[in-house]
């Protein structure tokens, strides 16, 4: 199993972050490489709602369905997939003197094969080291310094940013729900 | 900031160390608790100065360093591992440190396992040039994973860069702050107790180190293959520093020399996570070296 887990603080406050990311509607704007994501159980927000998505990882299609395990407002809301790639993500939203910290935390288990699991595995931690674990944009990506250490960019993000750093919604994308 | 996961008697112990500061109820307590799901709350996690996280899975030192730095509300963020133990004044002599213009506070660590020889040569590998001070000293690195620095100063970090000490305090020293080793802030840390682990947690301490210094320092692939050149004679003149420095102390330089072949098999240890981190990356190292400190049995 791979584990990872990811932290940005965001200066928006906690309740607001919690019900935009527990909004289905959202979630093309701010998970990585997704292409489709719809409700499949009545109600497409709470405990054990279900959701189909679609994603495309540098050209592998990945499609997998999920429900909703946890469910906590605003603190915590997890998930786990129920067919397709075994994996779960658990969102966190706390407090900090910034605004709120949002973090994720997403496990996969990886085919049995060796070589696939070895692939699998560098593949998982490049792609998660490029968009900071489905949390880009990375929120203190280094500036190369060509002698010591530099510090990086702060790591306060406007809810604005967080919001639209994903391309936009489509027009179809809210007629979908 | 205090994260424990299945040694919890240990992670109880420092947690008790903290707690017994006299002005720990000025100060916030982070526990990050990875056990939370297989273990009751760690005894202590009750007082109203701690503030309790349930952690799960994934993280590495330098992200649950940027969380807890995020998280905290204080001014200054300290860090204890779960196998250390704050002394009488450890905080006292932090925040004494802390009214002058430093930015970071590392203290002189005194060995809470010496019946172990193994333990002693870890300690003597690990702490060796935070040790013999007697006032305090401008330094370029604290002692890793236990010192305090100003949260200004690191939120402007990435995780990358606080994963290992190395790049942390460089980055700090490069901003221009100034790093204060201190002998009034004294703690105790348990080191290895057997070369299996001794080795197991230098490795993939430097295969993160190595990986997070090139990224940081941008270092291009000649510099790398340097690097790597150079770390091979590093455990030679490690041992040749280590001979000269305790050459007064026969206790000492017969602890060496009894132990020198498995000095050198930890220091080529360390060398060979360098050289791989160097060349291929950070891998899961830096989940593994978390798991590694948090859970390593160190005699408990």
């Amino acid at each position: 199993m791979i584990a990872l887990a990811r932290c940005i603080r965001i200066a928006a406050p906690q309740d607001e972050l919690f019900r935009y990311v527990a909004d289905y509607r959202n979630a093309l704007r701010f998970i990585q490489y997704l292409t489709d994501f719809q409700p499949e159980s009545a109600e497409p927000y709470g405990l054990g709602s279900r959701f189909a998505w679609e994603a495309n990882v540098r050209g592998f299609p990945l499609r997998a369905n999920f429900e909703v395990t946890e469910f906590d407002p605003p603190n915590t809301m997890a998930a786990r997939t129920v067919n397709g790639p075994e994996s779960t993500c658990r969102w966190t939203f706390e407090p900090c003197p910034e605004g709120t910290l949002v973090s994720l935390e997403t496990t996969l288990v990886l085919p049995r094969l060796p070589l696939v699991r070895l692939i699998g595995r560098a593949f998982f931690e490049r792609e998660n080291r490029r968009n900071n674990g489905g949390l880009a944009p990375r929120p203190t990506r280094l500036r190369r310094a060509r002698r010591g250490c530099s510090l990086a960019p702060p790591t306060v993000y406007d809810s604005s940013r967080f919001f639209a750093m994903r391309r936009p919604l489509r027009e179809d994308d809210h007629s979908r729900s | 900031m205090l994260a424990v996961d299945r040694q919890r008697e240990r992670g109880a112990a420092a947690l008790r160390s903290v707690l017994l500061q006299p002005r720990i109820d000025a100060c916030e307590v982070l526990l990050f608790d990875f056990g939370r799901d297989r273990f009751p709350p760690l005894p202590g996690s009750e007082h109203p100065a701690v503030r309790d996280i349930p952690m799960r899975v994934g993280w590495t030192i330098g992200t649950l360093r940027a969380y807890a730095i995020a998280l905290a509300r204080a001014p200054i963020v300290a860090f204890l591992e779960e196998h250390s133990r704050a002394e009488p004044g450890w905080l006292d002599a932090i925040l004494a440190a802390f009214n002058s213009d430093v930015d970071g506070v590392g203290g002189v660590p005194s060995l809470a396992n010496p019946e172990s020889a193994i333990a002693q040569l870890a300690f003597l590998i690990n702490f060796r040039p935070y040790l013999g001070i007697d006032r305090p000293v401008e330094r370029t690195v604290l002692p890793g994973f236990n010192s305090a620095y100003r949260r200004s100063v690191l939120l402007g970090l990435s995780s990358t860069v606080l994963e290992s000490e190395t790049t942390l305090d460089a980055a700090i020293l490069r901003a221009g702050g100034r790093l204060v080793l201190d002998p009034a802030m004294r703690w105790l840390h348990t080191n290895e107790t057997s070369i299996f682990e001794v080795i197991q947690g230098l490795f993939v301490w430097a295969r993160t180190t190595g990986s997070v210094m090139a990224a940081a320092y941008g270092w291009p692939f000649p510099r790398r293959l340097l690097r790597i050149a150079r770390t091979l004679f590093t455990p030679v003149v490690r041992l040749a520093k280590l001979l000269w420095v305790v050459r007064r102390s026969p206790e000492q330089r017969s602890l060496v020399l009894r132990q020198a072949v498995l000095f050198l098999l930890a220091e080529y240890a360390q060398a060979v996570g360098i050289a791989i981190g160097l060349l291929l990356g950070p891998g899961d190292a830096p989940r593994r070296y978390l798991d590694f400190d948090l859970n390593a049995r160190r005699g408990w």
